[in-house]
């Protein structure tokens, strides 16, 4: 098979119209009417040292051009715990008009798609960046299992 | 961390309780596994719920995120029981508790066009009130946060839609 798509070179410019895949955990969501709804915290940057200004995110142009969707990274980055973990979807236009957050390809041996939203994150900044996002599923652990 | 919900014992203040509310409450966490709570008078309706969540919280384990996140940090824990023993009066809803890659935290009140956070977050230095009524924001520092909450306290009374 071969992709619809040219696979982006590592320092291409993300377009705006990017779709970003985040992963959030059931700790960083609420229930809401029966529901998931993440909290502004599941939009905050690594705690790795070395690491600390980014937030992973997966770059739908290159799933894309990987011929895959993002209906399977909790099962790919959490394969013994899918069920705790939803994916959010951001666009990545509004994330940078959110504040002052670069979009940057750092594709990883494990995730050719993987990029990171790098800048400050405080309160404020991950308050804009939930506005910004949607579910593309929410996880899929009973929300009223406590 | 784990929080005891120790409601009796003698009262022996820790830090400057609030002189409004519940006057008798104190905070002690001289050890450097627990939080010791305790509270004179009547307990207030909310703090169980609190507890529980925290208690679960603070069973993360570093890293619990995959991507470095600290475990619960106990100076976040004890800046927002001592900011809730603040604010919180009788029949507001009990707030939501998230959290953070830090290992701070985040209280979160939501109501109808109205979304109340209030972040504890010693790592990165910040410690914030952020409220937002439809598209308006408003935020202000955790120490001179009691009026901004007091503002829209009457918005967060009844109960939450639900509560993880």
């Amino acid at each position: 098979l071969s992709s619809s798509r040219a696979l982006p070179g590592d320092d291409a410019p993300v377009e705006r119209r990017t779709a970003l895949y985040r992963l959030v955990p059931t700790s960083q969501c609420e229930v809401r009417d029966g529901q998931w709804a993440f909290r502004s915290s599941a939009f905050d940057n690594s705690s790795l040292p070395g690491f600390t200004d980014e937030m992973s995110v997966i770059l739908g142009d290159t799933l894309a051009a990987l011929d895959r969707d993002p209906l399977d990274l909790h099962e790919r980055f959490y394969p013994s715990d899918p069920a705790n973990w939803g994916v959010a979807r951001l666009e990545a236009g509004c994330v940078v008009d959110s504040g002052p957050q670069e979009v940057r390809r750092s594709p990883t041996v494990d995730e050719r798609a993987h990029g990171d939203v790098v800048g400050a994150k405080g309160g404020g900044q991950r308050k804009r960046l939930k506005k910004c996002a949607s579910w593309v599923f929410p996880p899929s652990r009973p929300a009223d299992s406590g | 961390v784990s929080v005891l919900d120790d409601f009796s014992g003698a009262f022996t203040p820790s830090f400057p309780s609030s002189p409004r509310l519940y006057p008798e409450t104190a905070l002690s966490h001289r050890t450097t596994s627990r939080i010791q709570l305790r509270v004179g008078r009547e307990t207030p309706a909310w703090l169980q719920s609190v507890l529980d969540r925290l208690n679960a919280l603070s069973r993360l384990e570093a890293g619990w995120d995959g991507r470095g996140a600290q475990s619960l940090r106990q100076d976040d824990v004890v800046a927002a029981l001592q900011f809730l023993f603040t604010v919180m009066i009788d029949g507001v809803q009990v707030p939501g508790i998230t959290p953070l890659a830090t290992g701070g935290l985040e209280l979160h009140w939501v109501a109808d066009n109205l979304d109340v956070e209030a972040v504890f977050d010693s790592a990165r230095h910040e410690q914030v009130l952020l409220v937002e009524v439809g598209e308006a924001e408003w935020d202000a520092a955790i120490p001179a946060a009691g009026g901004l909450f007091a503002s829209v306290v009457d918005r967060l009374m009844g109960e939450r839609p639900t509560l993880t």
